[in-house]
């Protein structure tokens, strides 16, 4: 059976979200809708918006710099957008996702002026925008804190020996931190085996009684013994109610503790994910999940229909408005294979970071040799083209739908890896991307 | 000779060889399976792994990387594969959609024909109940007894009793399943009263058999062909132009066979057909309150129509639950977390089962809800046994039964 929206959002990632949100906030009929989870709910959880030059090695001094820096040096890179849009400033884009999240288990911390330098289970340290409230921490630099690199035996990410080492290196070489670092292994496994722990497990124990009590006696017994004031931890504080956590141990060690940026898979990346689904039902949107767009149709220039397609179902929507969001490589919305790259939806033409077309050409001929280079994979450059209201273009050159708009990561244009810029993108086009959708169907206001 | 012909006969030649080729429909799994990215997402979400652990269950990653990092011929691995439920939260979340239950499947099925000593033994007699009677329970010896339980059921919820029709050429099947069949004989009879009350053409099969999900989830592939050729036969003998279940299992289960099958006869959920056939404005005028208070529900959302079947089946709940005046619906935090009760992990490692649905009930206590209502007698049964052993005196209903005790004059 047939359903009526007046905006579909197609992919349900920070993107998708933050569009849906948007639109749903101007009280358009709203419905995001995912197949899978994708990028969101992989990231460390804080939210970079501009961290360097490509190939660039000293952090923008601000998130706003940087933003204006990206957008001045690639003309085409989706920031460069921001400029003609005023009523939509890097300022109140950041301070609404702060307004959406507050009070959720991702609550946010930081603003478009600061760049905030977080660390990492590496023990090294990544500029970033906004973190959450459970991985804040302003002590990092005072030089008299005894600082604790706390791991659990049998979380196999977190190595807080090497973590200890590599920042201690750095404090060496001259950067600003504590003097004294510490690191410890917590004997805290959820189903009492010491090995083979996830993440999430441990974040679902310690939301336990008996799970939290465990973690604070090893803490305490161990913040005795060394002087710790200041203690990191993996990102292992809860699902539901993190910040709650953290207040109750800090309170029964009498430290303060923050959790550190880490890989997939990545609790903090489910706390932004859940929370942002829960705005999205707040603001009045419907969230579809296990559906997939799978075809459309389209007339006098116009998206007229979406096809969703469910593990046994199959349905209609005439939106009046489409946003796709389906990001890059991880969340389906771009597929490459011998031949060359394509986008999954609308099958648009898909561009490089200098808009030519890669259509073409072998994804293995856009990586370079070496893994980690300054520059970045020209991959992850690559997506869909787009006009100043981030409407995709077609192969002419033309826009391929007036009432289809694009955000996130299935955007060519930039590359977050090494920019940093990854949510950042996603949250400035996909705010964006809802305010116009919305518009386009009240008939602007 | 056809496709299905043909991988018999190839099946067969290979049969000493100790080798099962992969048929089309399960190259299709073995596919996806090679799109893993190993991100883990499907981890943090999967409800056996948060009830046991990786050690013990190492979760969807682990079948799917281990699996998709080798040739599917040296798949032995058997990792636990029997404490999956099937539940398809790993494939819903799964950025590449990785489709674990039925790789789980697939695996079973090699496992029962190449080692079946490998299979857990209460699979094997679950597996002897279905050669036997076609039917997932043993069914009742007694037609007087299983009439007299019936009718105490019907009594106790007060509703009345509708003769069975059996009608060649009728538009609908109405199919019970066997839970509704020979347990939850409430779930069957509710069903019976909707259709009549909407004046639908309907009947039932001559002679009830399963629709052959429990042999799959054994893995004996020959008896769930079997099942499935039987009910087929019923359903051609009949000329039924659509069918209803009751069940959610059925649901999921008849439309994969219908369409892999080419059966070109959809099966729908009685609440897909109460909501797309009948229409809600239509039903809601059959509705009356169910009270003299407002009575408040939560729900719960069996995983064979949200994640086999469709999310929508659902929103449907939750349209017809509105349509009944004075119900008012609360939300569970857990309304779509598995509740332990699929893949026959109830049947062999029945701990496991009672861990996972402790989240479940934990939630429904949660809520302000007098009553939890699911559409499948299978989960009604799984919550009903938990809450009763937890104490608690929420009360359980199929929603099935729910919609036809809410109909104006009983
Ligand atoms: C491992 C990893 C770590 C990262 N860490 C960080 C970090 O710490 N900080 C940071 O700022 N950035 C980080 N990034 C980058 C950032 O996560 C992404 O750039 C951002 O999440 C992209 O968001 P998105 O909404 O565009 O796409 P995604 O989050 O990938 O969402 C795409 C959505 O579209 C859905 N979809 C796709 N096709 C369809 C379809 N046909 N029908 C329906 N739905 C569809 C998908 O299922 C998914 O829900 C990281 C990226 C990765 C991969
Ligand atoms: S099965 Fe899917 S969710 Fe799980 S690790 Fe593989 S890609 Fe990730
Ligand atoms: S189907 Fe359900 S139980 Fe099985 S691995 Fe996936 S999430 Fe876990």
């Amino acid at each position: 059976m047939d359903a009526d929206y007046d905006i579909v959002v197609i992919g349900g990632g920070l993107a998708g979200l933050t569009a849906g949100i948007s639109a749903a906030q101007m009280n358009a009929n709203t419905l995001v809708v995912r197949k899978g989870e994708g990028a969101t709910s992989l990231s460390s959880g804080a939210l970079d918006i501009a961290g360097y030059l490509r190939g660039g090695e000293t952090p923008f001094l601000t998130p706003e710099e940087g933003v204006a820096a990206l957008a001045h040096v690639y003309p085409f890179h989706p920031y460069s957008v921001l400029e003609s849009i005023p009523s939509l400033g890097l300022k109140e884009i950041v301070s609404w996702l702060k307004d959406i999240l507050a009070g959720s288990p991702s609550a946010m911390i930081g603003s478009h002026d600061t760049t905030t330098m977080a660390l990492t289970i590496l023990g090294t340290k990544k500029p970033t925008c906004l973190v959450q409230r459970t991985m804040h921490t302003t002590r990092l630099d005072n030089t008299d804190e005894t600082l604790l690199f706390a791991g659990i035996k049998g979380l196999a990410d977190f190595n807080p020996s090497t973590a200890s080492k590599a920042l201690m290196e750095s404090v060496i070489a001259g950067e600003t931190g504590p003097h004294k670092i510490v690191h410890t292994l917590l004997e805290c496994s959820p189903f009492r085996q010491p090995s083979n722990i996830s993440p999430v497990e441990l974040a679902r124990y310690i939301e336990t009684e008996d799970g939290l009590d465990r973690i604070i006696k090893e803490l305490q017994h161990c913040t005795e013994q060394t002087g710790t004031t200041l203690i990191a931890l993996p990102p292992i504080l809860g699902l539901v109610n993190p910040i709650e956590i953290k207040k109750r141990i800090e309170e029964e060690t009498g430290t303060e503790i923050f959790e550190l940026l880490s890989f997939p898979p990545s609790v903090p990346g489910y706390r932004l994910q859940r929370s942002l689904e829960a705005s999205l039902k707040k603001a009045g949107g419907t969230l579809l999940v296990g559906h997939e767009a799978v075809s459309f149709k389209k007339q006098e220039g116009k998206i007229i229909d979406i096809t969703l397609k469910s593990p046994r179902r199959t349905f209609n929507t005439h939106p009046k408005s489409v946003i796709l969001a389906t990001g890059k490589f991880v969340g389906g919305g771009l597929a490459g294979n011998r031949t060359g790259l394509r986008e999954t939806v609308f099958d648009l033409p898909v561009l490089d970071g200098t808009r030519q077309s890669v259509q073409d050409v072998r994804p293995s001929h856009l990586t370079r040799v070496v893994p980690l280079h300054k520059e970045g994979h020209p991959l992850f450059e690559c997506g869909i083209g787009f006009d100043t209201r981030f409407r995709p273009i077609d192969v002419k050159g033309d826009i391929f739908a007036s009432n289809l708009f694009a955000a996130g990561s299935v955007l060519c244009g930039y590359n977050y890896p090494v920019e940093k810029s990854g949510l950042g993108v996603a949250l400035v086009t996909g705010r964006i991307c809802g305010v116009h959708a919305a518009e386009n169907v009240t008939g602007g206001n | 000779m056809d496709e299905e012909e043909a991988y018999a006969h190839v099946r067969n030649t290979l049969k000493e060889e100790r080798m099962m080729p992969f048929s089309t429909s399960e190259m299709e799994v073995v596919r996806s399976v090679g799109q893993c990215i190993n991100c883990g997402t499907c981890l943090n979400h999967c409800p056996v792994t948060r009830a046991v652990g990786v050690e013990r269950f190492t979760g969807p990653r682990g079948i799917a990387v281990e699996l998709s990092r080798s040739p599917p011929e040296y798949w032995s691995s058997t990792d636990r594969i029997y404490l999956c439920t099937g539940c398809g939260t790993c494939r819903e979340v799964c950025p590449k959609n990785v489709d674990i239950p039925n790789v789980v499947n697939l695996m079973r099925r090699r496992i029962f024909s190449q080692r079946p000593d490998l299979v857990p033994q209460s699979l094997h007699q679950q597996n002897e109940i279905l050669r036997k009677h076609n039917l997932a329970f043993v069914p009742w010896d007694d037609p007087d007894e299983k009439a007299e339980s019936r009718n105490m059921r019907l009594e106790r919820l007060d509703l009345p009793f509708i003769k069975d029709k059996i009608r060649k050429g009728a538009e609908v099947l109405f199919y019970p399943g066997c839970q509704a069949e020979e347990r939850a004989q409430e779930v069957r009879e509710a069903a019976k009263i909707i259709l009549e009350r909407f004046n639908v053409d309907y009947t039932l099969v001559e002679k009830m058999t399963c629709c052959s999900l429990p042999a799959i989830l054994v893995g004996d592939m020959e008896k769930s062909i079997e099942l499935s050729t039987i009910l087929k036969k019923q359903i051609d003998d009949l000329g039924v132009k659509k069918i209803v279940t009751t069940c959610a299992g059925c649901t999921s289960n008849l439309n994969e066979i219908a369409a892999r099958n080419n059966w070109e006869i959809p099966v729908y959920h009685i609440l897909e057909f109460l909501v797309e056939d009948i229409g809600v404005h239509e039903v809601s005028k059959a509705l009356s309150p169910m009270d003299d208070h407002t009575v408040r529900v939560t729900v719960h959302d069996p995983c064979h129509l949200i994640r086999h079947t469709s999310r929508r089946v659902l929103e449907y709940a939750h349209r017809l639950l509105n349509a009944i005046p004075d119900v008012e619906v609360v939300e569970s935090s857990a309304h779509d977390l598995c509740c332990g009760g699929g893949g026959l992990v109830g049947r062999h490692s029945p701990d496991v089962s009672r861990v996972i649905v402790k989240e479940n009930i934990r939630a429904i206590k949660e809520t302000s809800a007098e009553r939890i209502v699911t559409p499948c007698p299978l989960c009604t049964a799984q919550i009903e046994e938990s809450l009763f052993r937890d104490g608690s005196d929420i009360e359980v209903d199929d929603l099935t039964v729910f919609i036809a005790q809410s109909f104006e004059g009983g």
